[in-house]
């Protein structure tokens, strides 16, 4: 059984990674005057038109995510008659309404759960690790720090969040003319500098102040876990004018990131209470020295198991959005918007089923790969 | 007042009682899968009436598989082959062929049980009186009406005090619950307890208070103790026989005074008389210049309130601790758990912050002394548990090279640490190939070098050794402190030795300091101190070491 999933893995990254060689309406090596040429890396190559190659090597699927194919237009079911000029051109899973084979969408979705459950998680996971390693680390009672500092860090978080609101003003600064974009951030850095250095000199803003880094940061989190996930998602994405997959992995990272942040943080406040750690501190190493080389590891160790649920319930939204119509772009394809193609059509059960199986065994795959990795750890 | 006359079920005693109350004869445990490893090889041994049998052994020696079967309670465990037979005085069947209904009949009112940990024995939700109740009520001893002043009447009679009747378990001390885990034995009346390391959790004090209640309870009622333990010198206090159990097999049935008179159990004694005054000697050569003062330490943690709207409270660990340790001192700090050792010790390091007190390491302040990155260089420590003071996930080499790259002295190049290492191994007496191991790999005596090895490799003034040689056996401990006496005379280190080990202690240190509660009860030499206590809890402690009488 341990087996089955790890197979089951390697075959979804495996299809993931090479989806472009194994479905697609551009053959794989071609043969012509000057030589071999490889039409799958060109986007010259067109398909219908007289091209003046041999063609060598086909692969096993011949039609494109959005290849249509007008002779088997109008949902043809997988064992109904199709309209074929070669055998192998066959539609083993069937088309949808518009003609496109469905194996072919099956295996381009795959490249976009992969991409999308990959980069969100790894963006969950460093959005996660910024927001509470450093915190729980420190706890509420050890982190003490300057009051001018303090000041100065005020200042420029509120103007980054001033600026970043009114994008308009970097522009105009930036766009005003002359040397002015260099003039003015210069001038912003010398005010900040002399502050800095005013503030330093002054008694009273060079007392300790103790930050309770841990409450701060912890409040963050539970206040982004008690969102409602899906409306925010639908908020988030209807801030963006162009849909495309990097705002889906943005969102996304926005959901999933408390999740990692809370393995995190619970694993932190477990490491920090270790010997090991009062002894390495007890050589004179610095704080910094021991997070990264004593505590991280030991955190991402367990981090994993959260990376493996999170990677599932990733794909699962992803999928959601796209049956709604307002996940990835409508020249991708993914499982969500195949499924989405069985809503036209009751009796297309192929249209369902398939995109359905993908997403299921998926999510099965890495919840129990999650479940096993946690049997490990503990 | 005798138990058996309140209460009910008066057994029927066979009048010429024999001399054993308790036969085993060949007894024999294998596990039933295919390898048929024997964990006991036909052992045999008796206990005698109205005595206290010791079961001694290392840990996986299968005491507690032997204790088990004498209460009947191996047939529930799964996959085991169970030979022999054993008889109990004036039972005619043998208890392992015993069914259910006769069992569960033994156990309530002829043989009962004391486990280690009496925390896990008792419910948590329910007070001490109740489940002393309960017991009464399942074994259909007396009415309930007369349950609650009969358990009093028993509390008063064997000397504790009768509010904790009415107390919940979290609310006592270790000690005090297993005395009343034993009186709760007693209600229905056993001829025989087995009591299963009984005393390894608790400290020194309540450990010979138990000891005690055993006796006490012993010589009251004649009831027959069958006691499992690995600590020795329990054992030389409180049993009449010795049992002794090596690898599922018995190694031999002693007297108390034939066993303790054996060569190699004089060998595993850690404190010969002749050896701790010549090493004395050495240790005393100390030089009188003030190396570290403590003064005014306090220090308080927050305790979160236990109820929903309970507010927090200070909990004050350290109050106002001055001391100083001079160069070239072994400077032990004692105290039973809880009374803020380590909180010393960390705030020495300022590992934690501390609250108000001031720390002076070679006239310089800790701030001070700190600023110049010297520090970590010249103080050191040494933490209880070589487990959870490696880094699992490091091996030793790379550990051991991270605290000599951390000397700030010298320059590191790489012969340098490669020579250091080597020198590091030897001064511990470590072989080369430790060095590709991970800490979970290391035995508790490797794993504690080790740990000295990383302490050294700074070159320290001053080593804090938080109970370091705690959780060793005993063989382990005297070899580790000899490494320690060697090495601070090579290297004039000075150590400031944290236990609660009396006797250790004793051998060990020059200047000893008491601490209570987070107080400082009494500070002076070792002499003074020992010979001449003058504080009430100092003298209490003292007691508590067990000396039998014999």
């Amino acid at each position: 059984m341990i087996r089955i999933k790890y197979i089951s893995l390697f075959i979804f990254v495996f299809i993931g990674i090479f989806a472009d060689f194994i479905a697609n309406d551009k053959p794989l090596i071609c043969k012509n005057k000057e030589g071999y040429t490889f039409p799958v890396f060109s986007d010259k190559y067109r398909v219908n038109q007289d091209n003046k190659c041999e063609i060598i090597l086909n692969p096993i699927i011949h039609y494109s995510n959005n290849s249509i194919d007008k002779l088997n237009a109008g949902s043809i079911s997988p064992f109904g008659e199709q309209n074929l000029a070669e055998k192998q051109q066959r539609h083993y899973l069937g088309t949808d309404l518009l003609g496109r084979d469905v194996l072919a969408g099956l295996i381009h979705g795959t490249t976009i759960a992969l991409k999308i459950g990959f980069s969100s998680m790894f963006l969950a996971l460093i959005l996660g690790l910024m927001m509470s390693l450093y915190p729980s680390y420190f706890g509420d009672f050890e982190f003490k720090a300057k009051l001018s500092s303090l000041l100065i860090t005020i200042i420029l978080l509120f103007f980054t969040v001033y600026f970043l609101y009114y994008k308009t003003a970097i522009i105009s600064i930036l766009t005003t003319g002359g040397y002015n974009f260099i003039f003015i951030p210069a001038l912003f850095l010398g005010i900040i500098i002399a502050l800095w250095f005013t503030l330093s000199k002054i008694n009273i803003f060079t007392r300790q102040i103790l930050i309770p880094l841990d409450s701060m940061f912890s409040t963050v989190i539970k206040l982004f876990q008690s969102l409602p996930g899906t409306f925010v998602v639908l908020i988030l994405i209807s801030l963006f004018t162009k849909p495309s997959i990097y705002n889906i992995i943005i969102v996304i990272a926005i959901l999933k990131w408390p999740i990692i942040a809370r393995y995190v943080r619970a694993e932190m406040l477990k490491i920090k209470q270790e010997r090991f750690i009062e002894a390495t501190k007890a050589l004179g190493y610095s704080n910094n020295y021991i997070i990264w080389k004593h505590a991280l590891p030991h955190v991402l160790n367990s981090t994993i198991v959260a990376l493996a649920f999170g990677f599932a319930g990733t794909i699962l939204l992803e999928s959601t959005l796209s049956f709604l119509g307002i996940g990835i772009p409508a020249d991708h394809v993914s499982w969500g918007s195949l499924l989405s193609e069985a809503r036209h059509d009751f009796t297309a059960w192929w249209l369902a089923i398939f995109p359905g199986m993908a997403i299921f065994i998926t999510i099965l795959t890495f919840n129990s790969i999650g479940n096993h990795i946690r049997s490990k750890i503990n | 007042m005798d138990i058996g006359s309140v209460v009910y079920l008066k057994k029927v005693f066979v009048k010429n009682s024999k001399e054993n109350i308790i036969e085993v004869i060949n007894l024999e445990v294998e596990l039933e899968n295919s390898s048929r490893e024997k964990i006991l090889k036909k052992i045999c041994f008796d206990i005698k009436n109205k005595s206290i049998t010791a079961l001694v052994g290392k840990s996986g020696s299968g005491k507690s598989l032997t204790a088990l079967s004498i209460l009947g309670l191996i047939k529930y465990i799964d996959g085991l082959n169970v030979r022999g037979s054993i008889s109990f005085e004036g039972i005619e069947k043998n208890i392992l062929e015993m069914d259910d209904k006769e069992l569960k009949d033994y156990r309530g009112n002829i043989a009962s049980m004391i486990f280690q940990d009496p925390f896990t024995s008792f419910d948590p939700s329910k007070s001490c009186g109740e489940q002393i109740i309960e017991v009464l009520e399942f074994n259909r001893v007396s009415a309930t009406e007369n349950a609650e002043n009969f358990i009093l009447n028993l509390f008063t009679e064997l000397g504790i005090e009768r509010r904790l009747f009415f107390y919940y378990p979290y609310m006592l001390s270790g000690g005090q619950l297993q005395k009343i885990s034993i009186l709760a034995t007693l209600v229905s009346n056993p001829r025989l307890i087995v009591a299963d390391e009984p005393t390894t959790n608790l400290d020194a004090i309540s450990k010979k208070e138990v000891l005690d209640f055993l006796l006490k309870v012993k010589n009251k009622y004649g009831i027959s103790i069958l006691y499992i333990s690995h600590d020795l010198e329990a054992v030389r206090y409180i049993s009449d026989e010795i049992v002794l159990l090596e690898a599922g097999k018995i190694k031999g049935s002693y007297k108390k005074n034939v066993f303790f008179e054996q060569p190699n159990v004089q060998n595993e004694k850690l404190v010969s008389k002749r050896e701790s005054q010549s090493d004395k000697s050495i240790i005393k050569s100390g030089n009188e210049r003030k190396l570290l003062e403590v003064k005014n330490l306090t220090k308080t943690f927050l305790s979160r309130g236990k109820k929903i709207f309970s507010q927090n409270k200070l909990f004050r660990v350290l109050d106002k601790v001055s001391f100083e340790v001079m160069r070239g001192d072994v400077f032990g700090i004692i105290g039973e758990s809880g009374s803020g050792k380590s909180t010393i010790a960390r705030s020495i390091l300022d590992l934690i912050p501390k609250d108000s007190g001031s720390v002076i390491f070679m006239g310089k302040s800790l701030d001070f002394a700190k600023a110049n990155n010297y520090f970590y260089n010249d103080v050191q420590v040494v933490f209880q548990n070589p487990l959870s003071s490696l880094n699992p996930s490091l091996n030793v080499k790379s550990l051991l090279v991270e605290a000599i790259v951390a000397n700030k002295r010298v320059n590191n190049s790489i012969e340098s640490v490669n020579s250091k290492l080597k020198w590091l191994l030897s001064v511990v007496d470590l072989s080369k190939d430790v060095l590709s191991k991970k800490s979970r790999q290391l035995s508790g005596g490797e794993g504690q070098r080790v740990s000295i090895a990383r302490a050294l490799a700074v070159s320290p003034r001053l080593i804090v050794l938080d109970e370091s040689i705690s959780s060793l056996d005993k063989k382990m401990q005297y070899k580790i402190l000899q490494l320690l006496l060697k090495l601070k005379n090579e290297l004039n280190l000075t150590y400031i030795f944290i236990t609660h080990d009396l006797e250790i202690s004793r051998y060990f240190c020059n200047r000893i300091l008491i601490l209570q509660k987070g107080r400082v009860v009494e500070q002076g030499s070792v002499e003074s101190v020992f010979v001449r206590p003058k504080h009430e809890y100092t003298k209490r402690l003292l007691n508590s070491i067990l000396v039998s009488d014999s």
